[in-house]
């Protein structure tokens, strides 16, 4: 366990293309990897902080972050409980803005962008799956899915059509006229990723997609990722499972707001194509690798025990 | 989201609540049944104006004895003094005193008995002229009315109104019947036919004869001469001022008097019945009004308020549909078209109760109440509006609201 914790690549501040004819350990799911060429860049963060505050106390959960994430990369964003993982995902998710600092998401500066249109963004750029699923209860599989379509003006027919092949896409071709009630929680993530994938977003985003989940859906859900990897989507995965964040080719670890680098020594038998240098000014202790790692495998327990 | 998208869920919103909506739409339903009910009872009360008016006769005044001190015209004093004779009537008829009244018939008025076959009936007994039955607009059913003759001769001759025949014999198919009045032997000439009723009696419960024979045989009194009231018929419509001058220069001539403020006699035209018919539905207006205004700010501030809790309970659901891309815009409408649709739903119903209310209402209150569609239609727009100004507050703070912390909420 402290083997493959410790080999998982970590990537601060990438300035540098992807290295594609670098060494890649070999990765039971994905044998292309090593044939890919990553493209432009999706996330471009750069000296991101974000301060809430709260009264009079200010409480600072990105403490300067710098992250880049190219177009078709699977990244895995890990960290224990409180390091703000999901302050980086709503950030990257454009449902919140930096406190400082600059974020541009598929070449448009989103920083000084009003509601309506971060909202175009969201709806174009982005596909959300939640821990909580969060579908409508009162609608259809398939009116579910197509919501995204309807924000974007699709006409009517064609949203069906694009919302039964999503569904179909991630085998749920049988179960469009169910409403959520009806479904498995396993199959209710389904739906959220076609409702994701449907509107063609340069990225998905997914926060604890397996949290509520049980160890099976958990990997019809993942296997799922893996393929739209291959199919060339660009994913940005949030979890505190070790388990979960292996599937990704890059894990990026967040540790009181900010991101840490790799431990040293423990490249070796690293699910991932590539391993960035360390940033230079990161604070990398012994210490913080450890518990971190002690972080993830508490995580992973509470996970398998836990029903949907 | 294009229109149809967003009634479909909004009115998804509103049905799975169907008994919370109903209750929250109860205060515009109310509103607007009572804004109907305000619209028809104005127009019912026109219509039963304008039915008296034509009953009474147009282009019609009424001299009654008294001086009014009443500024709105309405009659003042009726039967306060014997005032007016048949003397005033007769100059009255004058072409050349008054030559924009074509027509007069004076009235001497009392309540008698009359009895034909063992059966009994009080009724209101008018002596008057064979002018009347023009200056009053009045139409016979059988036989004729009095002639000249009649009153020359004084005549033992009757007209009965259609009501008063029905009551004595069952039927108005009674010329050439008798009937005693007051002991004495009338013979019934002829039958009016029904003109139902004006402000003040009914119109066709009335026994008719000539003047001649009321002020000698039925009709003691003061004075045999004395009159109740005199009608005056003026030439035409354009000049019922003219004629309201001169049969007040002629009756003040007569009587001596060179102040109209001291006149002992009193000159109305119809527009004093409107007005009085008027002051009654106005008071009824300014109530249902009041309920009206009342019930759709109540009805108002319901909806804002299930609104507001609509809001608050889909707070996560709003979240995730600004995630998905939904704009503030698109949120707002979705509420302002849930709001629209709870004040429609309260307008349809009101209008369905208010349509019930008048036609049920008018058999209770006697007066008429039109259901007019215009208002109908007016006041389910009204309730449309409401909704959705009183939606405005709720939508924008849906619109509002930060996608991360919907989100969130639990
Ligand atoms: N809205 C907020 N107001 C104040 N503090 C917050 C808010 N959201 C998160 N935080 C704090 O920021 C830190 C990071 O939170 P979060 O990003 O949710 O972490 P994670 O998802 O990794 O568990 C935590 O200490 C949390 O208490
Ligand atoms: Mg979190």
């Amino acid at each position: 366990m402290v083997d493959t914790q410790g080999t998982a690549g970590l990537l601060a501040q990438s300035n540098q293309p992807n290295q594609p004819d670098q060494p890649s350990q070999p990765s039971q799911r994905n044998p292309h990897d090593t044939l890919e060429r990553y493209g432009e860049p999706v996330i471009e963060l750069t000296a991101a902080r974000k301060v809430y505050s709260t009264g009079s106390i200010e409480f600072e959960a990105l403490r300067g972050v710098d992250l880049e994430i190219r177009q078709g990369e699977y990244v895995a964003i890990m960290g224990p409980s409180g390091s703000g993982k999901s302050t980086l995902m709503n950030i990257l998710g454009c449902l919140d803005v930096l406190t400082s600092g600059h974020y541009r998401l598929a070449g448009h500066d989103v920083d000084d962008l009003d509601e309506a249109e971060l909202a175009e963004i969201r709806n174009k750029e982005i596909g959300f799956v939640f821990q909580q699923f969060n579908l409508l209860p009162s609608l259809e599989a398939w009116r579910n899915v197509e919501l995204p379509l309807m924000y974007a003006r699709v006409p009517g027919h064609e949203r069906r059509e694009r919302a039964e092949r999503a569904l179909e896409r991630v085998g749920l071709g049988s179960r469009l006229g169910n409403k959520p009630g009806e479904l498995s929680g396993g199959q209710q993530q389904r739906v959220a990723v076609a409702r994701a994938l449907v509107g063609e977003p340069t990225m998905i985003l997914a926060d604890e997609p397996t949290g509520n989940l049980d160890s099976v859906s958990t990997g019809d859900v993942l296997a799922l990722f893996d393929e739209l990897h291959e199919l060339g989507r660009t994913i940005v995965l949030i979890t505190h499972e070790l388990e979960v964040a292996r599937r990704a080719r890059r894990i990026v670890f967040v540790r009181d707001g900010e991101i840490q680098d790799a431990p040293p020594g423990h490249e070796e038998g690293a699910p991932l194509r590539e391993a960035d240098p360390p940033r230079p000014q990161a604070d990398a202790s012994e210490a913080d690798a450890s518990e971190a790692e002690a972080d993830a495998p508490a995580a992973g327990r509470r996970q398998n025990g836990a029903v949907a | 989201m294009n229109w149809a998208e967003t009634f479909r869920t909004s009115w998804a919103a509103v049905h799975s609540h169907a008994m919370r909506s109903l209750l929250t739409v109860l205060g515009i339903l109310i509103g607007i049944a009572a804004v109907i009910m305000t619209v028809g009872l104005g127009l019912g009360t026109q219509k039963d104006v304008s039915e008296q008016i034509s009953s009474l006769g147009s282009n019609l005044l009424i001299v009654s004895p008294g001086s009014s001190t009443d500024s709105s015209g309405v009659r003042g004093g009726f039967g306060t003094g014997a005032t007016l004779t048949t003397a005033d009537a007769a100059a009255l008829a004058s072409s050349v005193n008054a030559p924009d009244i074509a027509g007069v018939a004076a009235e001497k008025t009392t309540s008698l008995s009359l009895e034909a076959n063992d059966t009994n009936w009080t009724t209101t007994v008018t002596g008057t002229t064979p002018s009347w039955l023009d200056v009053r607009s009045r139409d016979l059913i059988a036989g004729e009315f009095i002639t000249d003759d009649d009153e020359a001769s004084s005549a033992a001759v009757t007209v009965l109104g259609s009501e008063a025949a029905t009551e004595l014999f069952g039927t108005t198919n009674v010329v050439g019947q008798s009937v005693t009045i007051d002991d004495r032997t009338f013979e019934i000439v002829g039958v009016l036919a029904s003109a139902g009723s004006d402000s003040s009696s009914n119109l066709d419960d009335v026994a008719i004869v000539p003047m001649s024979t009321a002020a000698t045989q039925l009709i003691g009194g003061v004075g045999s001469n004395t009159v109740s009231t005199i009608y005056l018929k003026a030439a035409g419509d354009g000049v019922l001022a003219a004629a309201y001058q001169e049969a007040q220069g002629v009756l003040l001539n007569l009587h001596s008097i060179s102040d109209a403020d001291s006149a002992d006699f009193t000159i109305s035209s119809q527009d004093a019945l409107v007005d009085t018919a008027t002051s009654i539905y106005r008071t009824l207006t300014v109530l249902l009004t009041g309920i009206a205004a009342l019930s759709l700010l109540v009805g108002g501030i319901g909806v804002m308020n299930i609104m507001l809790v609509s809001v608050t309970e889909r707070t996560r659901e709003i979240g995730l549909r600004k995630a998905l891309g939904a704009p503030p815009w698109a949120i707002r409408r979705q509420f302002l078209v849930e709001a629209a649709i709870l004040g429609l739903a309260g307008g349809l119903l009101g209008a369905v109760l208010g349509i019930g209310a008048a036609l049920a209402l008018p058999g209770v209150i006697g007066s008429s109440i039109v259901v007019s569609p215009a208002a109908v239609g007016v006041s389910i727009g009204v309730a449309i509006a409401i909704g959705l100004v009183f939606g405005v507050y709720p939508a924008t703070r849906a619109a509002r609201l930060a996608p991360i912390d919907a989100l969130r909420s639990e």
